[in-house]
């Protein structure tokens, strides 16, 4: 209260200064509490990186001695696993679409199964799986761009050190994780995500020359199209079938090949030939969470004689990570150490019985050694003593072979690995509840320290009469973090914060007059009305309406590639209005600049092919040369404002050019029917401004603006929704760290932006101390607002961690809360070292 | 939540009985609805008749109230708008006639009011418009029909949107308390519909159609205990709040 009396009245730039530094404390404690919450609940796992040789094969069953060179062995000759990226479990059921599959399976000669996999679905946690047989860290995800090499032990370790060669072609991501292994190989690159005839075509060109030599044993291909098909156009598409169909003709040429070549070599064991995906495909055609499309993917078991299986009705489902133990079996190598599957009895039919108990022996052996590791006193568990059990069995069945007990020791196995592996795992996610507790212990004290903050501040303008608005906004604000802890309220966030938006807007028109021009202001609103309906069908977003067809999908198809160029043009120049609305951009140079910078997202789009413009030049193929150009422009740009800003500091000015960089960056980021969002913001926040002065509701407006415009974009609380191409845009080689900066920025383009509008506004010039409180208060809204739900959700996680969807809803949110909560943080901290030199240098006058 | 009535005993007799006698059978037609498969329908035509049941009501309500409970000397000279206050004599008259056609207009274009603010939400732009406008209907019966029975189509739309705090006639602060509760049902109704729940009450506009009848009821309850119980109590905290 007096302090706020001295701002008001002595002018005194200290206090402003003073509350400038405590709000960067408590930006950067808060900055701590959230990595030492990730810290907790991410455990980042010790890497194991012990073998299995070849005297882990037991030798010895309770007392009796076996001879293991005889009960495993190798039992197929060659090996060609087919990885088609996102081959979901559905796929093969239209026979149309795979005519030889279903031919195959006809004849007894394929074998489909459902392959479960373990959420997140991408790509190389998938791989891992596959080749270790365990279950990766949930924070593999996060590496998935830059990809690094498995250090523990895989299927390809063990058949290079037991002189197996192994020849692979596909995604190059494989070379990554496993180099120096091929004796062959040649990656394709995800690179480009628009491309899905090449990827595979470079494949298939290898297999006729790897077919003809005799030097290999494994042959691994990764094919890409598909995944990429479902990119761009959804699991509905019709290029689908078409690429099925491909895919078809693929595996038609591997196995006539192999039948032929089984029958020319008169080999010992015959060749076999394993097609699976590494994950499914969702509704919307990403991947990454955890929904039926996504977690379950086709496994195709295809030898060149029938088996002699029966199958009753349904299809058999595995887990993914079975694969790994069951090949390992096969080509009689060590099973990884790692390994946690059970092995598929499918694929088994060719051991005889003695080999097969043997193998299953030998698996659950594996995993029992990592279930009494992980679990000090898991020898009186219930599972351990099946496994113990089941020994017994099976050296019974020894001395009295009969059905009867090899169908019990096969079953008790069975239970035993299944319930141990499944133990295993649960322990493998340990949370570090220390760290858990005090950063949420933290973020309290925080949060209400910075209720206390504001109390003082506005206590005197907004506390005394509470009108409708303010009320709603609070209540609101806190109805949103309440429902956080509910699983589906949070897949389907925005539908929240549409909900919000719209009763905002309508109770802004129905209780504020505008002021100013009351006309242009109250046309702004309807606009804003009108435009939030059309926007919200922009882009389906969440889980249960996320598949609904929507703007951008129309847009986006190849016969109305007319409406998208207009789309992007109107974007276009709603942006270059944007920008001379803000009055970001003065002199001609500048507007010069910022001109240039917009044609060279224009000519990047056309040439990408994206649109399509009639007269426009083709400049190259990938656009590289453009997006080089723009950077060059942009760096220009900076270069000429910092000089300018040398010479006579202004806070306005530094948060226009921080803005108009920004905005430019979008423009290139954002897919192009997106674009048009830009201009949606910036008239978002004149008409908020024209409707409130009071900067509480400002603030408020705000950031539930950008939370809003963030969700038309296509954002959702599942990771399949991040666009990771935008990462590559105009890019030649990978690169980690300006990969996943490009898509942080692409993803949280618009919180960030609503903030920079916010503070724009408090910039204005003359700079009075008042203005400065206002900027004070501003940025303790924002902070309180972004700390709210985020110390909620971090309360109701570790309440929730034993929940069911604990890994393939409230994790992936967790990861977004404190991306958006990090980037913000960030930005406040900016903020507050602009008020803080801002003042000092005011002060100092 | 609360309202400032006026506070002469004949406003307080007015609204005991307009509230009480809302009280006594909406309660009866909700529980009614709730507890029958006629939840289901409640965004069909077919629910038709049962919002005529409620219209059939308000009008039985309105003629007693303006015929049968007698205003004092001081209020009768003023020229009070309102429907029934003319007696049977000139039971058909041009003005009459007027006013029902301006009613009429009225009612219809609150009913679009709603339609459009119900698509602004996010209701169903090419498909649905059946369950938009059995809503939107139902809604204008509930906050829309109430203040033209009472004050006239010239004051009603006032007494809608809040904009006169209007002591032409008692009733009217109960109108905008009515309106306000009414569309907070609807608006609380309306966060189950897009839930992955997969229930038959979650279908739009099950949900808000029945926040509407609740917050009806709930408007009616509250304004009734207030003025029920000592006048001291509540107009302490209803000054305090001005909610």
């Amino acid at each position: 209260m007096q302090q706020i009396q001295d701002i008001v009245n002595g002018k005194k730039y200290q206090i402003v200064s003073y509350h400038s530094l405590l709000m960067l404390f408590r930006t950067c404690f808060t900055l701590f509490a959230l990595c030492l919450f990730l810290f907790g609940f991410f455990p980042i796992k010790n890497v194991n990186v012990s073998f299995s040789t070849k005297e882990d094969i037991p030798s010895r069953l309770l007392n009796s001695s076996l001879d293991n060179n005889i009960l495993y062995h190798r039992h197929i000759g060659k090996l060609v696993l087919v990885v088609i990226d996102a081959f979901r479990w559905d796929f093969v059921e239209t026979p149309e679409y795979m005519p030889y599959v279903t031919e195959l399976r006809r004849s007894k000669k394929a074998l489909l199964l459902t392959a479960r996999c373990h959420p997140p679905t991408a790509t190389m946690p998938r791989i891992k799986a596959i080749m270790t047989g365990s279950i990766p860290n949930y924070v593999d995800v996060a590496f998935n761009l830059g990809s690094n090499k498995v250090l523990e032990d895989n299927l390809i370790h063990q058949s290079v050190e037991n002189d197996l060669k192994v020849v692979f072609y596909g995604d190059e991501l494989w070379l990554n994780l496993f180099p120096d292994k091929f004796i062959r190989k040649e990656g394709t690159t995800s690179f480009l995500v628009s491309d899905y005839t090449e990827v595979d075509a470079n494949v298939t060109r290898r297999i006729g020359k790897e077919l003809k030599k005799n030097d290999w044993d494994i042959l691994i291909l990764h094919y890409l199209g598909l995944d990429h098909i479902g990119h761009l156009a959804g699991p509905r598409s019709p290029l689908i079938p078409d690429k099925l169909r491909e895919m078809d003709g693929v595996i038609k040429l591997l196995h006539e090949s192999l039948q032929k070549w089984d029958l020319e070599h008169s080999q010992a064991f015959p060749s076999y030939l394993v097609v699976t995906g590494d994950h499914g495909m969702h509704d919307s055609g990403s991947h990454g969470g955890a929904t039926l499309g996504e977690i379950l993917a086709s496994l195709l078991l295809i030898e060149s004689t029938p088996h002699n299986i029966s199958l009753s009705g349904k299809r058999p489902e595995v887990s993914q990570i079975d694969l790994g133990a069951t090949l390992a079996v096969l080509l009689g190598l060590p099973i990884p150490k790692l390994s946690l599957g059970a092995l598929i009895p499918h694929a088994l039919h060719r051991l005889s019985d003695e080999q097969y108990l043997f193998a299953l022996f030998y698996n659950a052996q594996l995993i029992a050694n990592q279930f009494l590791n992980a679990d000090s006193n898991g020898g009186s568990k219930d599972c351990f003593i099946l496994y113990l059990k089941a020994q017994h069995v099976h050296e019974l069945w020894l001395k009295n072979r009969t059905e009867d007990l090899k169908i019990l020791a096969e079953s008790l196995y069975f239970n035993a690995t299944q319930g141990m592996s499944f133990s295993v795992v649960k322990n493998l996610v340990t949370f570090n509840m220390w760290a858990i507790v005090l950063s949420c212990g933290i973020l309290i004290m925080v949060l209400f320290w910075t209720m206390l903050v504001l109390q003082s501040f506005s206590l005197r303008t907004a506390c005394k009469n509470l009108s409708t608005i303010t009320i709603f906004l609070l209540v609101g604000s806190i109805l949103h973090a309440v429902s956080l802890s509910s699983s589906s309220f949070i897949e389907e966030e925005h539908q929240t914060w549409y909900f919000l938006w719209i009763t905002f807007l309508l109770l802004a028109s129905w209780t504020n007059r505008p002021i100013g021009n009351e006309f242009s202001s109250k046309f702004a609103l309807v606009a804003v009305l009108l435009g939030h309906r059309f926007l919200r069908k922009l882009n389906q977003t969440g889980d249960k309406w996320a598949s609904l067809p929507d703007i951008s999908d129309w847009l986006e198809m190849p016969e109305h590639q007319i409406c998208l160029t207009l789309v992007f043009l109107l974007g276009l120049v709603g942006v270059w209005t944007s920008l001379l609305g803000l009055k970001c951009v003065s002199n001609t140079v500048d507007k010069v600049l910022h001109f240039c910078a917009l044609l060279c997202t224009l000519f990047y789009r056309n040439d990408v092919g994206d649109i399509f413009l009639p007269y426009l030049p083709f400049i190259s193929s990938s656009g590289v040369k453009e997006v080089k150009a723009f950077w060059f422009l942009i760096l220009l740009f900076f270069l000429r404002s910092v000089a300018n800003i040398q010479q006579k500091w202004s806070m306005k000015r530094a948060v226009k050019i921080l803005l108009s960089i920004l905005v430019l960056v979008s423009t290139l980021l954002l897919q192009p029917s997106n674009v048009i969002l830009i201009s949606y913001l910036v008239l978002s926040s004149f008409t908020i401004q024209a409707y409130f002065k009071d900067t509480i509701k400002c603030s408020f407006g705000h950031v539930w603006l950008g939370t809003v415009v963030y969700f038309y974009q296509g954002n959702s609380n599942n990771l399949a929704t991040i666009n990771v191409a935008t990462g590559y845009i105009g890019v030649e080689h990978q690169n980690l760290i300006s990969a996943s900066l490009l898509v942080l920025f692409h993803t949280l383009t618009f919180p960030i932006l609503a903030l920079l509008l916010l503070w724009l506004q408090f910039a204005k010039e003359p700079i009075t101390p008042l203005r400065k409180a206002d900027m004070l208060i501003s940025l303790n809204v924002c902070f309180l607002l972004r700390l709210l739900p985020l110390t909620v959700y971090f309360i109701v996680i570790t309440i929730q961690r034993e929940h069911l969807f604990i890994w393939s809803v409230f994790a992936p949110k967790l990861l977004y809360e404190t991306a958006h909560s990090l980037i913000c943080l960030v930005m406040m901290a900016c903020g507050c070292l602009l008020t803080f030199v801002d003042s000092k240098l005011k002060g100092g006058v | 939540m609360f309202f400032s009535p006026q506070e002469d005993p004949h406003s307080i007799q007015v609204i005991k009985f307009y509230c009480g006698s809302t009280c006594l059978y909406f309660p009866l037609l909700t529980i009614l609805i709730l507890c029958t498969d006629l939840m289901y329908k409640t965004g069909r035509f077919s629910f038709l008749p049962y919002l005529g049941l409620i219209v059939l009501a308000e009008f039985m309500k309105s003629i007693f109230i303006n015929n049968y409970i007698k205003e004092p000397e001081k209020l009768a000279g003023r020229n009070a708008p309102k429907l029934g206050g003319t007696g049977v004599r000139k039971w058909f008259s041009e003005k009459r006639l007027k006013d029902f056609s301006k009613i009429l207009v009225l009612l219809g274009l609150v009913t679009i009011g709603y339609f459009i603010i119900a698509i602004l939400f996010g209701a169903e732009l090419f498909s649905k418009y059946e369950e938009t406008f059995m809503l939107s209907s139902l809604l204008m019966l509930l906050t829309a029909l109430p203040p033209c029975l009472y004050l006239g189509p010239n004051y009603a739309l006032g007494a809608i949107l809040g904009d006169e705090p209007s002591s032409l006639n008692p009733l009217s602060p109960i109108f905008q308390h009515v309106v306000r509760i009414t569309l907070l049902g609807v608006w609380l109704g309306a966060f189950v519909i897009p839930l992955d729940w997969d229930r038959p009450w979650q279908e739009w506009p099950v949900p808000c159609c029945v926040g509407a009848l609740m917050g009806y009821v709930a408007a009616h309850a509250s304004a009734l205990i207030q003025v029920a119980i000592p006048r001291c109590l509540t107009h302490g905290i209803a000054s305090k709040l001005k909610i």
